[in-house]
């Protein structure tokens, strides 16, 4: 797999922390209990800002899927990437890399599971999939 | 989405002499041309769209611009024109659908009394010899930061990428094939080849479409939009004092953004319904028209799949049934809807929303030559913008 490096903002500091600790962090409402994705600034249903970090379940199922083709690399080795978009179980949606897949396999809804991957040690956690 | 669009109150609800009118269009050299920068062009074409209306520079009094990726088109952009006293001046983007819209803000300037001559400016310049298109909208998604750097960092770094999981969507839930899309491209390829403007006019046939390499599955090379430098304006002043102009007039009779705002978590129509599913029946609305009256529809064009959409949600064709429409021979010079008459953005020039806005005036002129649609009173225009994000309709007719 291959991921990029990435480097952490004031937005990405606490998810990335998760991340870190083999977590793909939620933002939960006090008010209504909505689960809303890690970027969300306010609750997605009622648009309160008492929002706590929840960790996902990390399963997830496939929405729709690209295989992206860049350039050879100098070897003239095929550099092709699956990337997907996957609903949580929690209902936010993610849009990374699907790792360890055959693209003829996939389908809308093939269950996906949420695993990290890092460029290099020092680098931080990015979070891809793998078929379930 | 509810439509709050007002019959009675868009440009019929006007005294004919001060509806809004497109009469001047002015477009530089387009595609991989090299030496100026994006305000250069932007400069060019607004000098070319005065000296097309038969305007001086001078008579211009209120200015709209925007950029594409390389930015670079600023206020200062009045500066550079030397146009002193403007009663409107702005920088507008909302990405592809930004052309039409600058021109509806134009529309209202004019109708209101705000402004009487407003331009309307865009202009990009990501190509550079020697280097790919690809290399040129690359560079500009690098992120290291952020959210966006997060997803960069999966692989996520291109429209092309996020396009074509629209795309892919879209064929799971209705059934569309790689050949009902490679039917658009293979349609308005043969718009182009009767177009001068056009980068691409050597025909081609779904054999080439099929054999071209993949770029980001469903998408091969001939799914995706040209990268172009140049630039493009129009001018927009009222009926009135377009009477003793050099052009036709092209009248702005009706128009619509719709920018849904996607939940980005489940029951989101993502890849399925754009934008132009609210902003065509309103745009309809105000123009007092029927979707059945347009004679011409030029349909933003980033990719075969956006054309594809947009005809399913204007109403063209029913919804999932664009790909059975597209492949029945229903595009192209010899099919029954004129879609996309110069080309596009696939074949012709990639300058965002001044691409369908520019073959929308030319045709509605009735000066498209040897492409040109015999009836061409009414003429639809459809901006998108974003992955789907912005959209922006204008229903423009050759008569008032």
């Amino acid at each position: 797999m291959t991921v990029g490096p990435v480097a952490r903002d004031a937005t990405t500091a606490e998810f990335l922390d998760g991340t870190a600790a083999g977590q793909f962090l939620l933002r939960r409402c006090r008010a209504c209990g909505t689960l809303s994705g890690p970027q969300a600034a306010q609750c997605e249903n009622c648009a309160s800002t008492a929002l706590d970090w929840r960790p996902a379940s990390g399963d997830a199922r496939l929405v729709s899927w690209t295989v992206a083709h860049g350039k050879p690399d100098a070897s003239g080795i095929a550099n092709r990437t699956v990337l997907g978009i996957a609903e949580l179980a929690e209902g936010p949606w993610w849009w990374s890399q699907i790792v360890d897949a055959d693209p003829a396999q996939l389908r809308v809804g093939t269950p996906l599971r949420i695993i990290f991957a890092r460029h290099d040690a020092q680098d931080e956690a990015v979070p891809v999939f793998v078929p379930a | 989405m509810t439509i709050i669009t007002y019959a009675d109150a868009g440009p019929r609800s006007v005294p004919a002499g001060r509806r809004p009118v497109i009469c001047g269009l002015g477009m530089t050299e387009l595609g991989k041309v090299y030496g100026s920068g994006a305000a250069q062009f932007a400069g060019d074409a607004v000098r070319l769209a005065a000296a097309d209306a038969g305007l001086a520079l001078g008579d211009i009094d209120g200015l709209l611009v925007s950029s594409g990726v390389t930015g670079g088109v600023r206020l200062d952009l009045q500066l550079d024109l030397g146009l002193h006293d403007l009663a409107l001046l702005s920088e507008m983007q909302a990405y592809g659908s930004t052309a039409a819209a600058m021109v509806q803000v134009a529309s209202m300037a004019v109708q209101s009394g705000m402004a009487a001559t407003v331009a309307c400016v865009w202009a990009d310049a990501p190509l550079r010899a020697g280097r790919d298109s690809a290399a040129a909208y690359g560079a500009a998604a690098r992120v290291a930061s952020g959210w966006r750097g997060l997803s960069a960092a999966a692989g996520i770094t291109s429209a092309n990428q996020r396009y074509a999981m629209a795309a892919r969507r879209h064929m799971e839930r209705y059934g569309t094939t790689s050949e009902q899309l490679g039917a658009i491209a293979v349609a308005q390829r043969g718009w182009a080849v009767l177009n001068p403007l056009a980068q691409l006019r050597t025909p081609i046939t779904i054999e080439d479409y099929l054999a071209s390499r993949w770029i980001a599955e469903p998408f091969r090379l001939l799914d995706c939009c040209l990268v172009s430098n140049g630039g493009i304006a129009v001018i927009v002043t009222s009926a009135g004092r377009a009477a003793g102009l050099r052009q036709p007039p092209v009248y702005v009779r009706g128009w619509a953004q719709a920018h849904p705002g996607r939940s980005g978590r489940r029951f989101d129509d993502f890849g399925l319904v754009s934008g132009a599913a609210t902003a065509g029946p309103a745009a309809l609305l105000m123009a007092d028209v029927e979707l059945g009256d347009i004679d011409v529809a030029e349909l933003y064009d980033c990719y075969t799949y956006t054309v594809l959409v947009s005809l399913e949600d204007y109403g063209f064709c029913g919804k999932g049934e664009g790909g059975p429409f597209a492949a029945s021979g229903a595009l192209g010079p010899e099919g029954k809807l004129k879609v996309n008459t110069g080309g596009g953005q696939l074949s012709s020039y990639y300058m965002w929303g001044m691409t369908p806005l520019s073959e929308a005036v030319i045709q509605a002129r009735g000066q498209a030559g040897e492409r040109q649609v015999p009836a061409h009173e009414l003429v639809l225009v459809s901006g998108n913008g974003g992955v789907l994000d912005h959209h922006s309709t204008l229903v423009l007719s050759a008569t008032g």
